[in-house]
């Protein structure tokens, strides 16, 4: 038996100035109150916690894990705010869901959120983000990243099955000089090839499709580079439901445990500086997806068997958060004795928060251990006993035949509520103006073509993608949402992002515009609007600065206020903040930055549109005018009823760059000319329009359909020539050869990957 | 030597040299890189994975420290810093400037 290494650390009479320097000096990242909150507890007992409590209660209090920001109590000028989460996302999600019958089938509950596909099958669907491991070693920050949320789906429900992933990256200017850089700060350009490439080794080796995304580059990000990770599932809707009970046991399966990623969940709530790279070493871990493809392997058979009862990813926190979330309602013993290690040294709290890759902790009955260990055998992973539930609602860990860990749940799961101040002056939002090119705009590394970072993923494995990043006539064309089809389903499904930065401007309607552009992602692929749900991930600064806490705040209004008038629920989400960078100069953060991502079901195979224009004899229209959101629901509606009547040929969103760039995208097939004529400001970049390409001879039936929406027909495309045209009131304002337009917008981005 | 053939070679597109001197000259010099002890070498799993599938009773191998190395070429000694910067991370990586 393994001798146990821990102690005992007594907090007796500590001042809270000496509790703030034990917690920095164990890397806890608590603050004064919560050190006094453990203080407080531990007097009315009968003993000093251990060191590897303390570990506990820090992973399991830390803002990955209990959103300590999202649940706090906010002054908001006058407004006093009880829980961001509860106010905007949770109530507003839950009123839309009891009006949508039983499409929402999980939400903000498990790994993941669940919507109905169809009467057999729900889809999973979970983002998170890997930003301070990514700043620190890109390549393996991110290949962690992506590891960690497919293992959020096979922890979603009973065992999902990862069937897509979608990325999302935020970087530094890439063009900046070397010595512009801090020294110890890994260059925007290197940053982006290694998450790049950790990205696509963990999901083309792990067999997993890689169809949607964004990147986007400001100087802001050179520091904090964001890196978003998005996996979707498919699961039978029957083992959506886990169940813990008391006499199941805890079973740890997959890779071995060593001192990789120790603090993980406390370093993501400290700011990075000069010195991260030196110590924040214990922070980094490097994926193996071949073991996570064993895993998978080895857990989807497991629920196919009814061996699974419950399951949960060893992320964050490791052992301790997989466990204690399974733990939290009934309570338990953990075993370390038997975990597998992979080397020998280790102390008690660095087994029990360890964050090796490639583990999930599974919940089953006694009497399925056998058959499960056949089948780990068969697929070539490990798995080892290290716990029971109980019902006593004690959090109890037993390492070489000693207590280190006895902690109520009542008191573990329950930090005390931090109560922050916000401070934000809406200002009115400036529409975008200005005397912009078409050409600028294109080569504008915001703009152009991401060919060569999707080019580096697989984005077919598996067979089912329909719609992918790429497509139209070339197979290189930006399409808006990627589509999915689902193997045993008649239905398919739609995955969209819309990556929203706070660069200036109203956050409120960056909310709005948020929802606005993520629904329309998936709309515009042929989704029901009935039937879409979203995600939302924050990346922020410091709340406890109350001026990176109030654009949070106003956003998060505009986004509430937009899902309910959408009817569009949130049913997964997450928050990164301290995205900070400590300089000599000071403290810099991140601005705001949203990403909202929506899933959305298509009922018929009929409904699925591309984004390229198809013909050389259509007619192309606009839908939309200035953003008014009541009107664009009822755009929208109408949009789906020429959909269903299959109307629509290609329809592609209208967002960066306005009007002019998505008619240049739409027409890059070069499958015809573009000629169109609108009184709209070409480059405006306005929420809520649509660009589409209906057949001549359909022109009446869209009018009729469209009859209360806002539609305008533009213009046509033509076989006479291949150049977009664009005409602002009669007058021409962009006539150019369609191929060059392409190059531009192909080659801009390739200098830097 | 037929073992780490079979182990550590691909003979359609590598060569293999042993104990011989720098494949590349003239350099200027050469920067061989390694993982830090106690993080993960994809590089080391997957040769010992395969290792496990091949080895015999004469030849088992306990471990492996693969190392990459970079030579640079060019008429003076480049500005090191500059270059190392992209190329480690002192987070992951142990590394060593040859000069030739």
């Amino acid at each position: 038996m393994p001798d146990p290494v821990f102690r005992s650390m007594p907090l007796d009479g500590m001042t809270r100035i000496r509790l703030e320097e034990l917690s920095r000096s164990m890397d806890l990242a608590l603050d004064a109150c919560d050190m006094c909150a453990i203080q407080d507890h531990f007097k009315s007992g009968t003993r000093a916690p251990t060191d590897v409590e303390l570990e506990v209660i820090a992973q399991t209090w830390s803002e990955h894990c209990k959103h300590r920001t999202f649940n706090a109590v906010v002054e908001h000028g006058a407004e006093i705010l009880d829980g961001l989460f509860k106010t905007f996302i949770r109530d507003v999600s839950t009123r839309i869901s009891a009006g949508k019958g039983d499409f929402v089938l999980g939400a903000f509950e498990d790994n993941a959120g669940f919507i109905r596909l169809d009467e057999k099958f729900a889809l999973c669907f979970k983002v998170e983000t890997h930003n301070h491991p990514s700043a620190i070693e890109p390549y393996a920050g991110a290949n962690t990243g992506l590891g960690g949320v497919i293992r959020d789906i096979l922890g979603a429900g009973k065992g999902a099955k990862p069937v897509a992933n979608l990325d999302v990256f935020c970087f530094g200017r890439p063009e900046l000089s070397d010595d512009s850089v801090p020294e110890n700060v890994i260059h925007p350009r290197d940053t982006m090839k290694g998450v790049v490439r950790g990205v696509a080794d963990y999901g083309n080796r792990m067999g997993i499709p890689t169809v949607s995304g964004a990147v986007y580059f400001h100087e802001k990000f050179t520091h904090n580079p964001l890196v978003f990770c998005g996996t979707a599932g498919v699961i039978p809707v029957e083992d959506i439901s886990k169940r813990v009970e008391p006499g199941m046991i805890l079973v740890l399966a997959g890779g071995h445990t060593g001192r990789d990623g120790l603090h993980g969940a406390t370093f993501s709530s400290l700011t990075l500086d000069e010195e991260s790279h030196d110590t924040d070493r214990g922070a980094v871990q490097i994926g193996n997806p071949i073991e996570e493809k064993k895993l998978t392997d080895f857990i989807l058979q497991s629920r196919i068997k009814g061996l699974i009862e419950s399951i949960n990813d060893c992320g964050a926190g490791g052992i301790s958060s997989a466990a204690g979330e399974i733990l939290s309602r009934t309570g338990g013993t953990l075993i370390l004795d038997d975990v597998h290690l992979k080397e020998t040294g280790l102390k008690t709290w660095e087994i029990l928060l360890s964050e090796s890759q490639e583990r999930m902790i599974l919940v089953i009955r006694l009497e399925n251990l056998e058959p499960l260990r056949e089948l780990a055998a068969v697929y070539e992973t490990t798995c080892s006993v290290i716990g029971k539930v109980e019902d006593n609602g004690i959090l109890q860990v037993v390492h070489g035949g000693e207590t280190v860990c006895s902690l109520e749940n009542s008191f573990l799961h329950h930090p005390p509520v931090k109560r922050l101040q916000s401070e934000c002056r809406r200002p009115d939002s400036a529409a975008p103006t200005g005397s912009r090119k078409l050409k600028t705009l294109l080569a504008d590394i915001n703009i152009c073509s991401r060919e060569p970072v999707i080019r580096q993923y697989d984005h077919e494995v598996q067979g089912n993608t329909l719609i992918k990043p790429l497509a139209g006539a070339g197979g290189d064309c930006p399409q808006d949402g990627a589509v999915m089809q689902v193997r045993g389903s008649s239905k398919y499904f739609a995955l969209g992002v819309s990556l929203t930065v706070h660069t200036g401007g109203d956050p409120f309607a960056m909310g709005h515009a948020a929802v606005d552009e993520a629904v329309r992602q998936v709309l515009v692929t042929g989704a029901n609007p009935d039937k879409i749900a979203l995600l939302d991930n924050f990346c922020a600064g410091d709340p406890r600065n109350p001026r990176d806490l109030g654009p949070l705040v106003e956003c998060l209004k505009g986004l509430s206020s937009a899902a309910g008038i959408f009817q569009a629920p949130f049913i997964s989400g997450k928050d990164s903040f301290n995205n900070t960078y400590q300089s000599p100069e000071g403290t810099e953060s991140i601005p705001l930055t949203l990403l909202t991502s929506s899933i959305g079901i298509i009922d018929d195979s009929r409904h699925i549109t591309g984004a390229s224009i198809r013909r050389n004899d259509s007619l192309i229209c606009l839908l939309g005018a200035e953003y008014n959101p009541q009107q664009a629901v009822m755009n929208y509606r109408a949009f789906y009823e020429a959909v269903q009547a299959g109307c629509i040929l290609s329809a592609h969103d209208i967002s960066d760059g306005g009007l002019a760039v998505a008619l240049a995208e739409a027409a890059f097939s070069m499958k015809a000319g573009v000629e169109a004529d609108t009184v709209q400001d070409i480059y405006a970049e306005c929420p809520g329009r649509i660009i589409f390409e209906i057949n001549a001879a359909d022109r009446e039936q869209v009018e009729e359909v469209f009859r209360n929406s806002q539609l305008s027909i533009l213009g046509h495309t033509t076989a006479a020539h291949r150049r977009l045209v664009i005409r602002q009131r009669g007058q021409e304002v962009v006539n150019e050869p369609l191929e060059e337009l392409k190059a531009i917008w192909q080659n801009a981005l390739k200098p830097w990957c | 030597m037929q073992f780490l053939h079979r182990l550590l070679l691909n003979p359609q597109s590598e060569e293999m040299h042993v104990n011989a001197p720098p494949v590349i000259v003239p350099h200027v010099c050469c920067i061989n890189i390694r993982m830090r002890p106690g993080h993960l070498d994809l590089e080391r799993e997957y040769i010992l994975g395969y290792c496990r599938h091949i080895t015999t009773e004469d030849v088992q191998i306990a471990d492996i420290k693969p190392v990459q190395r970079i030579y640079l070429l060019g008429d003076r000694i480049p500005d090191m810093p500059r270059i190392l910067r992209h190329l480690v991370n002192p987070v992951i990586h142990e590394w060593e400037v040859v000069y030739a």
